[in-house]
C-alpha cells in the first residue's frame, strides 16, 4: 500500500511538474522581467530602454529642454490663453499647466522605476554577467542616473535652495514595487544623491574608457583613426551614457545647488582639468568653428548628451513650423538677450528667421536644428545636452576664489567671441554676469529656470518675463503624486 | 433509395431491422399511438412462423442448487389443464416455467395429488403423464418433449454446445437503440406478466433475457424514451428494439453538459436543453436569435448602432454581467465581449463566431447552462454561463439524403424615423435665422441662396435620402446533408451555403460550410470523428454608415441632371453658400461610386475526434482531440479620388489612396481524458463518479499593413501603391496562452428520490503568475424528486416535483494576460543609437488571483395534469469576489496603476418560465401557451480608486450618458444631471443641482444615477399551433420596467444645427415663446444639450420575434409515392414589429431590418 502511495505521489508530482512547463509559454510581444533578465543582453536593452524613456517629450526630449521648463521663463512667444503663456505667468492651477507638470513628474518617476527595475535584477542575476565591466558600467550608469533625474525632479519641484523648509519634500526612489514610497526631507534627499553618485563613481572609474579615450575616440570605437578598439560596442560612446565625467559635473552641479561650493568647485575642476593622452584637455569649450560646421548644439561640449535619432523631426515639428519662435526678426533677441554685441557666436549663428508657406517670417532658434541623414560619426549632431562644459565654467566662475573665477568667465567669453564685454570688478556683478551667461547659453535647454531659481532671482532681471507675471518658483505637488 | 416501408409483410428471412428503423424514426406522430403497441400484431404474426427452438446457454448455469428441489409441494387437480398445474406448481415453488405452449395446450385433463412431495420429485409424477420431460435453469424451469432435440446451435461455443444437451433455454437477445441509432444503455427490459424478470441493457444497448413462453410481451422502458411493447422475437438476427425519445421529455431526460452526461432526474443545476426542431420553429435569422427566443435568459444585448449587421458580432449575457471592464478598456469595444458566455461544441471549447455560422442541420441541441453546479465543471471559464452545443450522430441505414432551402427577403425598419420633408425643413431652416444676418452684405447671397433652394423644392426635390443605401436584399441558404451506415459503420456529410446579404447596399456574409462526421463501433469501442471547414467571405457596403444619409437635407439632389452623382450637395453654382457652409457637404454617395472595397475572407478548419471505451458495465473512458485552424485576410481599399484625401496637396499629391491589409491566424488544440463511471446498487443507489482532465492551448495573431498612393483605381493591389503609409508601421498583437484542468464529478441519488451531486476542479493557466497558476472551482448540490414520495403518489395532479439547489464558483479569465507578472516590451518606433531598449509594460502583482464568481441557484421543475403544464422556476445570487481590476499608484511608484482583485459585483434574480397545453391531441388539435417572466438585479458592490478615477472623464463627458460602475449601483445605470424641464419663461433648461438647488448650469458633479437601463422584467411569450401537418408558432419579447436614454431626443430633436434634417420633434416638441411648456429647450438656443434626465424615458417594448408557419406533408401520400420520407415547407417572419414607450432612431449606423424566410425542408 504504501508503495503505492509513494509512486502515485511521484506520479502525481511529475505530471503536475510537466504541467507547469506546459503551462510556460510566453507571448510574442512581451517578455517577463525574470526573462529579459536572464542574460546580459536583457540588461543592456533594459539600460537602452531608460535612455530612450529619457529622450522623450515628456522628458528632456522637450518638456525639461526647450518646452514647458522654457515657456516657465518666457523663452518663446506666446499667444493669449495658452498653456504656454500660463506657464510664463507661473499660473500654476490652470489645468493644463497641472497636466504638463504632472506629466513631467510621471515620466521622471517612470523612467527611475526602469532604472530600479534593472538595479534589483542586477543583484539577483549577477552570474549572467560574462563580460568584463558590463556589471559595473550597468550599475554605475543606473546610479548615476538616478541621482541626475532624482536631482532634476528637486530642482523643479522642490524648495528654493535658500529656503529649504519652504516647498514640497520629494520621494528618493530606490525600489521598484507597489507599496508608497515615503517623502522625505531635503537634507535626506541630498545626502540619497550624494550617496548614489559616489557609489556610481566608484564603480565606473576602473571600467570607463572616458577616462583613458578622448571623446572621439569612443564615439568611434573600432573606427579609422580612433584609439579605441572595444570587443563591445556596448562600452563605447561614453558622451552618450551616463559616463564618469557626466557624473563630476553632476557632482558639481549639485554642490552648487546644493550650497556646498567646495565640492562644486573640486568636482567642476577634475572635469575640466581631465587630459587625453595627448595632454589637451578632454572638454575644451567650442570655439567659432563649431558654429561653422553647423554643430550648433555643439556635441564637443556635451560630457553628457541624449541621442535624439529623431531630432531632425522634433526640430521640423517645433522650430521648422516656428511653434517655438521668438520675434519676427531677429531684433528681440539680438537686443534684449545678447546685448546687441555683434560678435557673440550665439547671437549670430544660433538664430534664422524662417518663413512659412502662409508668408508669415518668424525669427527661430536653430540650437537643434541637425541633418537627418548622410552623417559620419563626427558630424553626427543628433544630440540633447544634459551637462556641457560651458555649464562647468559657469559653476568655476562662480564657486572660485574670485580672480580666479573673473579668469574662467573670461576664458569661456572668448570663446563666445564676446571677449570685449566689461570684467566685472566684484562678486555681485560677477554673480549678475554669470546668471546673464546661464541665460544666453542654455537658451532652449531647459538650465535658465534652475539658475533662476537657485538664486532665487526678481522678476526684473529674468529676461523676457512679461509684466503681469508673477514670479513662483515654488511648484505645487502634482497630482498624480497626491492621489492614492 | 427506394426502401420498403412495410416490412411485416414479408417473410422473415427478408425482415430486416432497418427497415424498422426507418419507418418508426420518420413517424414523429408515434408517440401518441403507443396505446396500441406497433408491433404487436403484426410482429406476432411473422414470429409465429419463426422455427421456436432457439437455444442459447450461458456458461455456469448448470450449478443447480440440490437443496432447491427439495421444496415441498403439494398439489390436488382434477381434471386440470397442464397449464394452469404448473402455473400453480410456480407459484408455491418460486420456479418459473418455460414452455411452448402448443405443446401443452393440448393436455388439459390432467389429474394430480401430491401432498408433501419434493419439487423434483413432483416435476417427475406430472411430467411424466404427459410424455414430457424438464429441465433446470437456474430459477427456471424448461419443460420439453421427450423426443424433442434441439436443432438450431448457431452462435453458440463449443463449451455450450456440451451442455446443450442436457439443459436448454430460450433467450431473447437483442438491442435496443433511440432514433438515432444510438445505443441505449441501461434501459429495462421486463415481461409484460411479471415485472420481476427483466434484464437492464448494457452499454452498447445490448441485452439477454432469457424468456418462458413465445407469448411473452416484453416491456422495454427507459428514461427520456416511451414505453414500448413487443413480442418476444426469437430470430437469430439479433431482436433491435428502437425506442422513441419522449418528445417534451427530452431536456428533462439528460443535460449534456458538454463533459459529463447527467440524467435529469438527480440533476441539481438550472438547465435548459433546446432541439433543432424547436430552433427551426422560433425564428429564421441565424441560431443567436432562435435561442433568444426561446430562452430569455439567453440574452442579446440591442446594439442600436449597428442593428442587423450581417457583419457584426452580438453582445451576449447570461443572467446579467458578471465582469466589468477595467481601467484601460472601460471606452473600448473589448468591455462587450468580456460577459459573453463559453460555448462548447461537442465538449471543446469555441468562438461566437462559431455558434452564428453553424450548420444548423448538424445541430442535435443546444443547452443552456446556467448556475455552479452546471458551470463549475467548467471553473475558470464558466462564470458566464455556458452554452453547450451537440451534433447530430450519423443514423443508420440505407443512404438518407436531407435537403433544405430557404429564400431570405429581408427589408429595412425604418418606423423608428421620422424627419422633416423638404419644405418643413427649409421652413424651419428660415424661421430660425440660418439665412438672416445683419450684414447686407452677407444677407444678400444668404437670401440668394434661400431661394435658390426654394426653387429646388418647388421643383419638387424630395430626396429620401435614407432609401438611397438601402435595399430589399435576397439571400439563399441551402443545406444538403447525407447519411447512413449500419451499425458498426456510420456516416454523415453535411453542406451548407448560407448567404446573408445585409439591407445596407453591398454589404453580405457568405458562409460555405462543410462537414463530416464519422461512428465506428469495434466491439466495446467508438470511435468518432468530426470535420468542419467554414469559409466566410463577408462585405462591407461601400456606402459607408447610415448615419452618413439619414440627416442629409431632402431638398439636395443626389444626381446632376445627367444622373451622374453630385460629388457635392446644394452647389447653387455660385458662392452664395459660403457664409452657411465654409465648404459644401460631400455626397456620400459620390465615395460609394468610387471602387472603394472593405471585405475579409476566413477560413476556419476544425476537427473533433473522440474514442469511447466502455470497459465494464457503467465504465467508460473517453479520450478526445480537437484542433481549429483558422486563417482570415481582410482587404480595405479607398482610391485616390475618396473625399479623405481631398486636402493631399503638394508631394502628398502622391500619396493619394490607401490599401489596408490584415491577417489574423489562430490555432486551438484542445484534448482531455475522460473517466466515467456509473452504478446502481440494490435498486436504490445510483452512484455516478466521472473525472475529466483537459489540456488546452491558443495561439492567434493578427497583423495590419498599411499601404498608400495608388495612381489608379483599377490598380488596386497592395503592390501598387507608392510606399507604405506615411511614418506607419505594422501593427497588431499576439496571443498565446495554455490552460490545464482537472475536473472530478460525483453524484449520489437515493431511490429517484435524493441526489446530491458535487463537482471540484483544478484549473491552470500560462495567464498567471507561477505562484497563482491554479485555482480551485467547485460546486455542491441538492435535489429532492417529491413525486417520487409515498406520500405523494397519490396525488393524481402533480406527475413531477422536483426541488433543487446548488452552490459554487467558477471563473472568468476574459482578462488581459499577464497582469501577475512584471513584463517587459520593446519599442519598436524608437531606438537610443544603435541599441534597441525596452520598456516596463506593467507593473506585476504576483498575488493576484482568479477573478471568481460565487453563485447560488434553488430552482423548481413541475409538471402538473399528465404534462399539460410544466413550470420552471429558479432564483439566484450571483456575487462576482476578487473583481480584477486597476489600483492607481502614486506617480512616484513609476506606473499609473497595478491590477489586483479589489471590486464585487452581484447579480440577484430570478426565471420563471411554463408551458400550458390547451388541447393535446395526438392526431387532432395541439395548442400550446409558454411563456417566462425573468428578471435581474445587478449591483457593483466595490471598485477600486483607479476605476473611478479612470471614470471621472466620462462623468465629466457632457453629452453621452455612458455607462459607469459606482458602488451601490447597477451597472446599467444611466448617468446624467436631473432636469427640472424646460424653463417656460426662458426656453432654457433648468437643473437640479447636488445640493437641492435649481440651477441653470449644467455640472458634472451633479450627475446623478436616474433610472437603468436593465428592465425590472422581461421575457417572452410563445404559442404554439399544431393540427395535423400544420404548425404556428409566434414568438414575442417583451421588456417592461426599464429606462433608456433616448439619444434620438438629444442628439436630433435638441440640435442647435439646423444644417442637416432633423426629427420631427423639432418641429413640434421645442419651446418657441414665453409662456410655452415644452419638452424640448428653446428653438433659437443654440446652447449645446448635455445629458440631462429629461432624455431619460421609461422603456416599455413588446418585440414581435418570429411568426412561423410550417407544413409537413408527411401524412400525405403522395410524399412516400414520389419517394420523399418527408417534406416540410416554412414560412417565418422575423422581427414584423415592435411596440414600444418610447421613440427612438434605432440602428443608426446600419438599419434594423424585418425578413421574410421561405423555406423547404425534404428527406429522401
Amino acid at each position: 500500500m504504501k508503495k503505492h502511495i509513494i509512486l502515485a505521489s511521484l506520479v502525481s508530482s511529475l505530471f503536475l511538474g510537466s504541467c507547469n512547463k506546459f503551462l510556460d509559454v510566453l507571448p510574442r510581444t512581451q517578455i517577463p522581467a525574470d526573462k529579459l533578465f536572464d542574460s546580459e543582453q536583457g540588461f543592456k536593452d533594459a539600460l537602452a530602454g531608460v535612455y530612450i524613456s529619457a529622450k522623450s517629450s515628456a522628458s528632456y526630449g522637450k518638456a525639461l529642454t526647450f518646452g514647458t521648463l522654457e515657456s516657465l521663463v518666457s523663452s518663446w512667444d506666446v499667444t493669449t490663453n495658452t498653456v504656454e503663456q500660463q506657464l510664463g505667468l507661473f499660473n500654476y492651477s490652470d489645468n493644463r499647466v497641472i497636466d504638463q507638470f504632472n506629466a513631467i513628474f510621471a515620466k521622471q518617476y517612470a523612467t527611475i522605476a526602469s532604472i530600479n527595475s534593472i538595479l534589483q535584477n542586477l543583484e539577483a542575476n549577477k552570474s549572467v554577467f560574462k563580460t568584463e565591466g558590463v556589471y559595473q558600467v550597468i550599475k554605475a550608469e543606473c546610479l548615476g542616473l538616478r541621482a541626475y533625474i532624482h536631482f532634476d525632479l528637486m530642482r523643479l519641484y522642490g524648495p528654493i535652495p535658500s529656503d529649504p523648509s519652504t516647498g514640497n519634500q520629494l520621494a528618493y526612489v530606490t525600489e521598484f514595487n507597489r507599496e508608497i514610497h515615503q517623502h522625505i526631507s531635503y537634507e535626506e534627499f541630498k545626502s540619497k544623491i550624494f550617496t548614489d553618485l559616489k557609489q556610481a563613481e566608484e564603480l565606473i572609474k576602473e571600467f570607463d574608457p572616458m577616462l583613458t579615450y578622448s571623446m572621439n575616440d569612443v564615439r568611434n570605437p573600432n573606427g579609422f583613426g580612433s584609439n579605441y578598439k572595444p570587443l563591445d560596442d556596448f562600452l563605447s560612446y561614453r558622451n552618450m551614457r551616463m559616463n564618469y565625467y557626466a557624473m563630476k559635473a553632476l557632482e558639481a552641479r549639485a554642490s552648487l545647488w546644493y550650497g556646498d561650493k567646495d565640492n562644486a568647485y573640486k568636482a567642476a575642476k577634475e572635469v575640466i582639468d581631465a587630459k587625453d593622452s595627448d595632454r589637451e584637455a578632454k572638454f575644451k569649450l567650442a570655439t567659432g568653428k563649431e558654429f561653422t560646421a553647423t554643430n550648433y548644439i555643439l556635441t564637443s561640449e556635451q560630457i553628457f548628451g541624449l541621442y535624439a535619432f529623431d531630432l531632425a523631426k522634433t526640430y521640423t515639428d517645433n522650430f521648422g513650423n516656428a511653434t517655438y519662435r521668438k520675434g519676427t526678426s531677429a531684433t528681440t533677441i539680438t537686443n534684449q538677450l545678447y546685448g546687441n554685441t555683434g560678435t557673440d557666436f550665439r547671437e549670430s549663428s544660433l538664430w534664422n528667421i524662417v518663413t512659412l508657406t502662409s508668408g508669415s517670417k518668424y525669427n527661430v532658434i536653430r540650437k537643434f536644428w541637425v541633418t537627418a541623414d548622410n552623417v559620419t560619426v563626427l558630424t553626427d549632431y543628433k544630440q540633447l545636452p544634459m551637462i556641457r562644459t560651458s555649464e562647468l565654467y559657469l559653476i568655476l566662475a562662480e564657486t572660485a576664489p574670485f580672480n580666479e573665477g573673473v579668469e574662467y568667465l573670461k576664458t569661456f567669453r572668448t570663446n563666445r567671441n564676446i571677449s570685449s564685454l566689461t570684467i566685472p570688478g566684484d562678486v555681485p556683478t560677477l554673480l549678475n554676469e554669470i546668471i546673464k551667461e546661464y541665460r544666453k547659453e542654455f537658451y532652449g535647454e531647459g538650465q535658465a529656470f534652475y539658475a533662476y531659481k537657485r538664486l532665487n532671482i526678481p522678476k526684473p532681471q529674468i529676461v523676457f518675463a512679461p509684466s503681469n507675471a508673477v514670479v513662483n518658483y515654488l511648484l505645487p505637488m502634482p497630482t498624480v503624486e497626491s492621489i492614492n | 433509395m427506394k426502401f420498403t416501408l412495410t416490412p411485416f409483410t414479408k417473410k422473415e428471412k427478408d425482415f430486416h431491422s432497418t427497415n424498422l428503423d426507418a419507418n418508426l424514426a420518420s413517424n414523429i406522430w408515434r408517440k401518441y399511438e403507443k396505446q396500441k403497441p406497433l408491433f404487436a400484431r403484426p410482429l406476432s404474426r411473422s414470429l409465429m412462423r419463426i422455427n421456436l427452438i432457439t437455444l442459447l446457454l450461458g456458461l455456469g448455469l448448470s450449478q443447480v442448487d440440490a437443496n432447491t428441489y427439495a421444496q415441498q409441494i403439494s398439489l390436488k387437480k382434477q381434471k386440470s389443464s397442464l397449464e394452469s398445474i404448473l402455473r400453480n406448481l410456480e407459484k408455491q415453488s418460486g420456479y418459473s416455467f418455460f414452455y411452448k405452449k402448443n405443446e401443452i395446450n393440448q393436455i388439459i385433463d390432467l389429474s394430480a395429488e401430491i401432498k408433501e412431495m419434493p419439487f423434483k420429485q413432483a416435476l417427475n409424477v406430472i411430467l411424466s403423464k404427459a410424455n414430457l420431460s424438464y429441465d433446470f435453469f437456474d430459477k427456471t424451469v424448461v419443460v420439453k418433449k421427450n423426443t424433442e432435440r434441439p436443432k438450431n446451435l448457431a452462435m453458440v461455443t463449443s463449451q455450450a454446445e456440451r451442455i446443450i444437451s442436457t439443459m436448454q433455454q430460450q433467450y431473447v437477445k437483442g438491442r435496443v437503440i433511440d432514433n438515432e441509432g444510438k445505443p441505449i444503455s441501461g434501459a429495462s427490459i421486463r415481461l409484460k406478466e411479471d415485472a420481476r424478470k427483466g434484464v437492464i441493457t448494457q452499454p452498447d444497448g445490448s441485452f439477454t433475457l432469457p424468456i418462458y413462453s413465445l407469448n411473452e410481451i416484453l416491456v422495454i422502458t427507459s428514461l427520456g424514451y416511451e414505453r414500448q411493447e413487443i413480442k418476444a422475437s426469437l430470430n437469430l438476427e439479433k431482436m433491435i428494439v428502437r425506442l422513441k425519445k419522449q418528445e417534451n421529455a427530452l431536456e428533462e431526460a439528460v443535460v449534456s453538459t458538454g463533459i459529463f452526461k447527467k440524467e435529469d432526474k438527480s440533476f441539481t443545476g438550472a438547465s435548459r436543453t433546446i432541439t433543432t426542431k424547436e430552433l427551426r420553429q422560433y425564428g429564421a435569422r441565424n441560431l443567436v436569435t432562435s435561442l433568444r427566443n426561446i430562452d430569455p435568459s439567453f440574452n442579446i444585448i440591442e446594439n442600436n448602432l449597428f442593428g442587423n449587421d450581417p457583419n457584426r458580432l452580438p453582445e451576449i449575457q447570461m443572467r446579467g454581467n458578471s465582469s466589468i471592464p477595467n481601467v484601460n478598456e472601460i471606452q473600448s469595444e473589448s468591455a462587450s465581449q468580456l460577459n459573453t458566455p463559453l460555448i462548447v461544441l461537442d465538449g471543446f471549447q469555441t468562438s461566437l463566431q462559431a455558434l452564428i455560422d453553424i450548420n444548423e442541420n448538424d445541430v442535435a441541441s443546444i443547452t443552456l447552462l446556467k448556475d455552479a453546479a452546471a458551470t463549475a465543471l467548467y471553473g475558470s471559464r464558466g462564470a458566464n454561463g455556458v452554452i453547450v452545443i451537440t451534433t447530430k450522430l450519423p443514423r443508420p441505414g440505407k443512404l438518407r439524403l436531407s435537403f433544405g432551402s430557404e429564400l431570405k427577403v429581408e427589408n429595412a425598419d425604418l418606423s423608428a424615423y421620422h424627419l422633416l420633408n423638404a419644405r418643413d425643413k427649409l421652413e424651419l431652416e428660415r424661421i430660425t435665422g440660418l439665412y438672416d444676418s445683419p450684414n447686407a452684405s452677407t444677407d444678400m447671397p444668404n437670401k440668394r441662396y434661400y431661394n435658390f433652394l426654394l426653387d429646388e423644392v418647388n421643383s419638387g426635390v424630395e430626396t429620401d435620402w435614407m432609401a438611397i443605401p438601402l435595399r430589399t436584399s435576397y439571400a439563399l441558404r441551402s443545406n444538403l446533408r447525407l447519411e447512413g451506415g449500419d451499425n458498426q459503420f456510420r456516416y454523415s456529410a453535411g453542406i451548407q451555403n448560407n448567404n446573408t446579404a445585409g439591407v445596407m447596399k453591398g454589404s453580405s456574409r457568405n458562409t460555405l460550410n462543410g462537414s463530416i462526421t464519422l461512428s465506428y463501433t469495434y466491439k466495446n469501442l467508438i470511435f468518432r470523428n468530426y470535420l468542419n471547414i467554414n469559409n466566410i467571405k463577408n462585405q462591407q457596403s461601400p456606402y459607408g454608415s447610415f448615419s452618413d444619409y439619414f440627416d442629409l437635407n431632402p431638398y439636395w439632389r443626389p444626381y446632376d441632371k445627367d444622373g451622374n452623382v453630385n460629388k457635392v450637395l446644394g452647389d447653387p453654382g455660385t458662392t452664395d453658400y459660403s457664409n452657411i457652409w465654409t465648404t459644401l457637404p460631400t455626397n456620400p454617395l459620390y465615395n460609394a461610386s468610387l471602387k472603394t472595397f472593405d471585405k475579409g475572407e476566413q477560413t476556419d478548419i476544425t476537427n473533433q475526434t473522440a474514442v469511447e471505451w466502455s470497459i465494464q458495465e457503467g465504465l467508460r473512458l473517453i479520450g478526445k482531440f480537437s484542433f481549429t485552424k483558422s486563417d482570415k485576410q481582410s482587404d480595405a481599399f479607398k482610391p485616390a479620388e475618396h473625399t479623405d484625401f481631398a486636402n493631399y496637396t503638394g508631394v502628398d499629391v502622391f500619396r493619394k489612396g490607401a490599401y489596408w491589409i490584415g491577417l489574423n491566424r489562430g490555432m486551438k488544440y484542445e484534448g482531455a481524458l475522460n473517466l466515467s463511471y456509473s452504478k446502481k446498487i440494490k435498486e436504490k443507489h445510483q452512484i455516478f463518479v466521472g473525472t475529466e482532465a483537459n489540456i488546452f492551448q491558443d495561439n492567434t495573431s493578427q497583423l495590419t499593413n498599411a499601404a498608400e498612393g495608388f495612381p489608379n483605381s483599377d490598380l488596386d493591389f497592395p503592390s501598387m501603391a507608392l510606399q507604405y503609409m506615411k511614418d506607419g508601421k505594422p501593427s497588431g498583437n499576439e496571443y498565446y496562452y495554455r490552460t490545464v484542468g482537472f475536473v472530478g464529478n460525483a453524484n449520489y441519488n437515493y431511490n429517484n428520490r435524493y441526489f446530491i451531486d458535487g463537482t471540484f476542479r483544478m484549473d491552470g493557466s500560462s495567464q498567471f503568475g507561477a505562484n497563482k497558476r491554479f485555482a480551485p472551482f467547485w460546486s455542491a448540490g441538492l435535489g429532492w424528486n417529491l413525486h417520487e414520495e409515498k406520500f405523494f403518489k397519490k396525488n393524481e395532479f402533480v406527475n413531477r416535483l422536483k426541488l433543487r439547489g446548488s452552490v459554487g464558483t467558477s471563473g472568468s479569465t476574459k482578462f488581459n494576460t499577464y497582469q501577475a507578472l512584471t513584463t517587459y516590451g520593446y519599442y519598436t518606433s524608437d531606438r537610443y543609437y544603435n541599441w534597441l531598449g525596452a520598456y516596463i509594460l506593467g507593473l506585476g502583482n504576483p498575488d493576484l488571483k482568479w477573478q471568481q464568481v460565487l453563485k447560488y441557484n434553488i430552482g423548481t421543475d413541475i409538471d402538473l395534469f399528465d404534462r399539460y403544464v410544466t413550470l420552471q422556476a429558479n432564483y439566484y445570487i450571483e456575487n462576482t469576489n476578487d473583481l480584477v481590476s486597476s489600483v492607481n499608484t502614486p506617480a512616484s511608484t513609476g506606473v499609473n496603476y497595478y491590477t489586483a482583485n479589489i471590486g464585487k459585483l452581484r447579480n440577484k434574480g430570478f426565471e420563471l418560465y411554463a408551458t400550458v397545453y390547451l388541447m393535446k391531441k395526438p392526431t387532432g388539435l395541439t395548442w400550446s401557451l409558454s411563456g417566462s417572466v425573468l428578471h435581474n438585479k445587478n449591483k457593483v458592490l466595490e471598485t477600486s480608486q483607479a476605476l473611478k478615477d479612470a471614470q471621472k472623464t466620462l462623468q465629466g463627458d457632457l453629452y453621452n450618458a455612458n455607462k459607469m460602475y459606482i458602488e451601490g449601483y447597477s451597472s446599467n445605470a444611466i448617468w446624467v444631471v436631473p432636469s427640472l424641464g424646460i424653463d417656460p419663461s426662458t426656453g432654457k433648461e433648468l437643473y437640479l443641482a447636488a445640493d437641492g438647488t435649481p440651477t441653470y448650469t449644467w455640472g458634472s458633479k451633479d450627475v446623478t444615477a436616474v433610472g437603468n437601463t436593465d428592465p425590472k422584467v422581461w421575457g417572452n411569450f410563445n404559442t404554439m399551433l399544431r393540427y395535423k401537418g400544420f404548425t404556428f408558432t409566434a414568438s414575442l419579447g417583451y421588456r417592461f420596467g426599464g429606462q433608456t436614454y433616448n439619444r434620438t431626443l438629444a442628439e436630433r430633436v435638441e440640435t442647435s444645427s439646423y444644417k442637416y434634417n432633423v426629427d420631427e420633434r423639432v418641429y413640434t416638441g421645442r419651446w418657441q415663446n414665453p409662456g410655452d411648456y415644452a419638452p424640448f429647450k428653446g428653438i433659437l438656443n443654440t446652447n449645446p444639450t448635455y445629458k440631462t434626465s429629461r432624455f431619460v424615458q421609461d422603456e416599455n417594448t413588446i418585440y414581435a420575434r418570429s411568426f412561423n408557419f410550417q407544413y409537413d406533408f408527411r401524412y400525405m401520400n403522395w410524399v412516400k409515392k414520389i419517394g420523399f420520407e418527408n417534406v416540410n415547407i416554412g414560412l417565418d417572419v422575423s422581427d414584423p414589429f415592435i411596440i414600444s414607450s418610447i421613440r427612438q432612431e434605432r440602428g443608426t449606423n446600419y438599419p434594423f431590418s424585418r425578413q421574410v424566410t421561405f423555406s423547404l425542408n425534404a428527406t429522401f
